[in-house]
């Protein structure tokens, strides 16, 4: 991982994207109190229109910081083993999260708001592909990551995070809250199109925004349908021991949850015990299965 | 050091579920923050929120996990959410009844990562200040207390629920810090809606 080169990114970044000093700038072109009746409902709409791209544009600024924080303060404190299965992928995602902030404030400096809809339209649509080829490899493995965060004694990274949580530097409680950044970040994307969609000046530029949300839907699929394969495949080439390791807590778990619940028997349940997501799907199955029986 | 770490207040995870749309962020927001969120506020780019609370004499720190918009990704990218939690928040939307009908699959989902049966779990309605309600409160109740789950109804929206949604989120540290389950639940009952009284589409497509 280069350090200096993210650094140099995220200093970059904070440096061309004076996000509020853009927005402020426009802001009072848009009459909020002494707005004539007859403009007043369209200027509300362009207002929300701003607000919506800022909330696009500000926690994209907040989430690189997130991951730089990761990557420039939380990973240099973990054992140069663990770190691969940690943080392995984040150094892509920063570095594309990073230019797409930077796109994103550009966006500001467009004159009308067609312009700056269409704009954010085509940059989802542009960068659609290597979002899917970043984010892809990290969402499969966050599960993963996400027990292993669990294992290691995190109290003093824990308490590092919490003081970088009073100086304002993250919104992040411990390590597994920073970990599930990203895929909370890529699924955020189309609810904060749709927001912004809502407000798009002109039916062209909706419907942009709308092939770009669908777009986005369509890559979350992917990358869910990813992580399954990713799952099942995990469980079938998993080392025999780290295998056996787990079906042992696997059984254990099973053991003390039908203890604890005495479930109605479900011969497919019990099948496999280390897989959660199979239990889940199995237990989904159960209860339409009831349900239509009804 | 056993010593230091006492007077730091404890931390639980809180994480609340249920559909995407039913009022999950505003719910939390209006807790945290003690308002709703107005039109301009960011609340989907957030994704943690954290309150105090004061139990007895005991200081608590309620982190709450947000959740929105990963509701359709359940059965893989969601369920690291349900690492360590303390306690789970089932929510539904009153005036929809496919968030209703949903709800055994989130408890059902919440029983297969969450191993602990002292985990306390609780059961909020949303939007009920509007007056399409499809979800009566009877039939919630029913559902509610065959599962062992306490009921609240609640409006983010409206300043006059701000003390019930405190109330549920006091309820849950209350129960936290006593660390024990909210009703006592006897092994090996089934999760289940009554469907019979409803054949009305949902409104939610």
């Amino acid at each position: 991982m280069a350090d200096s080169n993210l650094r140099r990114l995220t200093v970059e970044l904070s440096k061309e994207s004076p996000v509020n000093a853009h927005f402020h700038q426009r802001a009072p072109s848009a009459p909020v109190s002494m707005a004539s009746s007859d403009e007043s409902s369209h200027s509300r709409g362009e207002i929300q229109l701003q607000k919506s791209i800022e909330e696009l544009r500000e926690t994209e600024v907040d989430y690189v910081n997130d991951l730089w924080f990761i990557l420039g303060r939380l990973a240099p404190e973990i054992k140069q083993q663990d770190r691969d299965l940690l943080f392995g992928g984040l150094d892509d995602i920063h570095e594309f999260s990073s230019a797409i902030a930077s796109k994103f404030a550009a966006v500001d400096g467009l004159d009308t708001p067609e312009e700056q809809c269409a704009t954010l339209a085509r940059l989802f649509l542009d960068e659609i592909v290597d979002m899917r080829n970043v984010y892809g490899p990290y969402c499969s493995r966050q599960g993963e990551a996400s027990v292993k965060a669990a294992q290691l004694n995190t109290q003093e990274i824990d308490l590092m995070i919490s003081e970088a949580r009073k100086r304002g530097e993250t919104n992040a409680f411990n390590m597994n809250s920073l970990l599930i950044k990203p895929v909370q970040r890529i699924t955020k994307y189309p609810l904060l199109i749709g927001q912004i969609m809502k407000y798009a000046p002109t039916e062209s530029s909706k419907l942009l925004l709308s092939d770009a949300m669908n777009e986005m839907k369509k890559t979350l699929g992917d990358i869910n349908n990813q992580k399954l394969n990713f799952d099942i495949v995990d469980r079938y080439t998993r080392p025999a021991h780290h295998r056996q390791q787990n079906i042992i807590n696997g059984i254990k778990k099973g053991l003390k949850h039908n203890m604890d619940r005495m479930k109605p028997p479900v011969a497919i349940t019990n099948a496999t015990f280390d897989d959660p997501n199979d239990k889940i799907f199995n237990k989904e199955y159960q209860i339409a299965t009831n349900v239509k029986s009804r | 050091m056993e010593g230091s770490k006492r007077t730091e207040p404890r931390i639980f995870k809180i994480i609340v579920v249920g559909d995407s749309n039913v009022g999950k962020t505003c719910l939390t927001y209006r807790f945290v923050e003690e308002r709703f969120p107005s039109n301009t506020e960011a609340t989907i780019g957030v994704d943690f929120r954290e309150k105090r609370v004061q139990v007895d004499t005991e200081i608590i720190r309620l982190q709450i996990w947000d959740t929105a918009g990963q509701e359709r990704f359940r059965k893989s990218m969601v369920s690291h959410y349900y690492r360590n939690a303390a306690a789970v928040i089932f929510v539904y939307d009153v005036t929809c009844e496919q968030s209703f009908r949903n709800i055994p699959k989130w408890i059902t989902e919440a029983d297969q990562h969450i191993l602990h049966t002292d985990v306390p779990r609780l059961l909020v309605g949303t939007k009920n200040d509007l007056e399409s309600q499809e979800v009566i409160r009877q039939r919630a109740q029913r559902f509610a207390d065959a599962n062992f789950l306490p009921l609240f109804e609640v409006s983010a929206k409206s300043e006059s629920s701000q003390s019930q949604i405190n109330a549920i989120f006091l309820t849950v540290a209350h129960k936290l810090k006593q660390q024990k389950p909210l009703i006592p639940k006897p092994p090996g009952q089934p999760v289940m809606i009554e469907w019979e009284e409803d054949s009305r589409s949902s409104c939610c497509g």
